[in-house]
């Protein structure tokens, strides 16, 4: 189970992601972050695949330092990376593959994703949740 | 939240928040506003960003907060920190993601009358010089070697690549060149987002826009620096895109996994730093150094396409003259007078503007006697300002201005309640020409998103931090 919802910034973008695992998670912001990048367009062709190790220091800086990565290989191959296959996944460790889809051009300039009231928790649900902040 | 009992009046445009507010508070924040304003500030969180600004290790006498100043990513947009040379913080939020956004003013030998009627075919003519949009490239696309020259040398390669002239440097903060930067510290993931983005200037509130002189407040200034009334100007706003943003992302990164090895925690993550003289510190410093000079340069470029517009508009014998570029999103190393003694600080500028008074030995040689120009850009439709550097400000604000009106309404909110399509007509009626890849992206930057300017600058002028000069006005617009 994952959701995101766009809450309202003044300068900014930021999401609310809710899911029940930290995988689900990770997907839930991989989502808003490609709702805020390809807006009312679409994908086509796959054309990229790439891999991703990351250290961090906790689960946020974790989510955070994920979609950053996405994010800058998104802009460099000019793709949308939806598909995501997790190898290896702890609170401060990923290793996974993820498959990209061409895009014209993005609706959004993403700058950053960045750690601005990123706090992930459980409720009381016990589903992990967050805010996630970009920087547009 | 705070409310006005936090805050003490020193003047009728400045208020402190005492250090004792919180206990992570080094020195007290000090903020540059009006009663009234206040009340908007007060609606978000820049004033509790300002006071966690103020625990950052070696910080000097106040955090300031500008008058436009807003929420950011720890310290507040609008915010100048300076911190001791050399073991002092330097924190990449200080600077923000877009290193070296800034604005650049260029004069022309024309008047409002004279152009009037071709303001519709250069207002095309620019947007088809001027790449613009997201991710748009540029017409330039530098190999490695030529990228990393950008990144070393700033604005001087463009001389020699003949898209700068040699009068250009004076006019450019710190004549165009960061000498700290280093190629070698910039990502090739950053690398990769700016190979083809020199010459752009992207999305969002980024332009470039034609403006007439409509209002000298200083004659003798506005004479220095080669403004009249009626006078036609160009406006460039723009930063080091994706490289930049890159830069800025790579190192926070970075410093948040290394900061508690120098025993330093900060209120908000956002804030991560590390002492100026170590070696991610060195680093950083220089990488940003780079994707400043890569914003110069891009800045320069876009420089050289509208020069070119021009021409095709105007013909060979109108040029265009650069009057100053101006930085707002930046560290420096720079010397000011800290309660009486000369001290060498990292002053820490975002969405705030270098504005250094007369007789500053880094200054060009016509600004001397008047202060370095300021360049203030509002909202399309509205004004923009050019003031000058005073004294005073060297004395109360670390040389530092504000850098524009600031976001009052939520790009959301703006979209819903404004029609882009609307923004356009309106504007045209006011004689206002805007050429825009996005007109849903007209309804996220019209007028009535952003605060007033008129009130922003005449906070700076009235606290004595920065002098008006000139008022502008737009006539033709072109957006991303």
């Amino acid at each position: 189970m994952r959701s995101y919802k766009f809450i309202e910034h003044t300068a900014d973008a930021q999401i609310f992601i809710v899911a029940d695992t930290q995988e689900e998670l990770l997907m839930a912001g991989l989502e808003g972050m490609n709702a805020l990048l390809l807006g009312d367009g679409c994908a086509g062709a796959e054309v990229s695949k790439i891999h991703i190790k990351l250290f961090a220091l906790n689960i946020t800086s974790l989510l955070i330092d994920f979609l950053g990565e996405v994010l800058t290989y998104a802009q460099v191959n000019r793709c949308l990376y939806t598909d995501l296959l997790v190898n290896e996944l702890t609170e401060t460790f990923i290793c996974a593959e993820l498959r990209g889809f061409a895009v014209k051009t993005f609706a959004e300039d993403v700058k950053a994703v960045t750690y601005h009231d990123a706090n992930v928790v459980q409720n009381k649900e016990h589903l992990f949740e967050t805010m996630v902040v970009f920087d547009i | 939240m705070f409310d006005k009992k936090n805050l003490k009046e020193i003047t009728p445009f400045l208020w402190e928040i005492p250090s004792s507010y919180q206990a992570t508070m080094h020195v007290p924040a000090r903020v540059y506003a009006t009663a009234a304003m206040l009340d908007q500030v007060f609606n978000d969180r820049s004033l509790d960003q300002l006071a966690n600004v103020a625990a950052l290790p070696g910080i000097q006498e106040y955090a300031l907060a500008m008058p436009d100043a807003h929420q950011g990513y720890g310290f507040p947009i609008g915010g100048v920190a300076a911190t001791l040379y050399p073991h002092g913080a330097i924190s990449p939020g200080g600077i923000g993601y877009d290193i070296n956004c800034g604005v650049r003013l260029l004069s022309s030998d024309l008047s409002y009358e004279e152009i009037k009627a071709q303001l519709s075919s250069l207002a095309r003519e620019l947007y088809s010089w001027v790449p613009s949009g997201v991710g748009k490239g540029g017409k330039l696309v530098l190999e490695e070697s030529q990228l990393d020259e950008v990144l070393n040398r700033g604005v001087p390669w463009m001389i020699e690549q003949g898209y700068a002239i040699p009068d250009d440097l004076g006019c450019i903060e710190s004549g165009g060149h960061l000498s700290n930067a280093n190629a070698e510290y910039v990502s090739v993931q950053a690398k990769k987002r700016g190979f083809d983005q020199l010459g752009t200037i992207g999305a969002g509130n980024h332009f470039v826009e034609v403006d007439y002189v409509e209002n000298i407040f200083d004659e003798k200034i506005a004479h220095a620096f080669g403004l009249r009334k009626h006078q036609v100007v160009v406006l460039i706003h723009t930063g080091s895109r994706g490289l930049g943003h890159q830069v800025a992302t790579d190192y926070i990164r970075r410093m948040m996994a290394v900061m508690p090895e120098y025993g330093i925690s900060v209120p908000d993550p956002e804030l991560v730093c590390v002492p100026f003289n170590s070696k991610e510190g060195q680093e950083y410093f220089s990488a940003m150094a780079a994707a400043a000079n890569f914003a110069w340069c891009n800045r320069q470029m876009i420089t050289w396409e509208i020069r070119q517009a021009w021409k095709r508009e105007f013909g060979k014998e109108h040029g265009l003259q650069l009057v100053y570029d101006v930085a707002h999103n930046i560290a420096k190393v720079e010397t000011h007078v800290v309660q009486g003694i000369e001290k060498k600080l990292i002053v820490h500028r975002k969405g705030a503007t270098r504005a250094f008074g007369p007789h500053n030995a880094e200054l060009a040689t016509q600004f001397q006697a008047t202060g370095q120009p300021v360049l203030i850009p509002g909202s399309m439709g509205t004004a923009s300002y050019v003031l000058a550097g005073t004294a005073q400000g060297m004395q109360q604000a670390f040389g530092s201005c504000c850098h524009g009106a600031g976001r009052q309404m939520s790009r959301q909110a703006a979209k819903k309640a404004i029609i882009g399509s609307d923004v356009r007509q309106n504007l045209l009626a006011e004689g206002i020409h805007i050429q825009t890849g996005s007109v849903s992206g007209l309804a996220e930057e019209a007028p009535a998103a952003y605060k007033n300017i008129d009130e922003v600058v005449r906070v700076v002028h009235d606290a004595g931090i920065a002098q008006l000069v000139a008022r502008l006005r737009p006539c033709a617009v072109i957006k991303g």
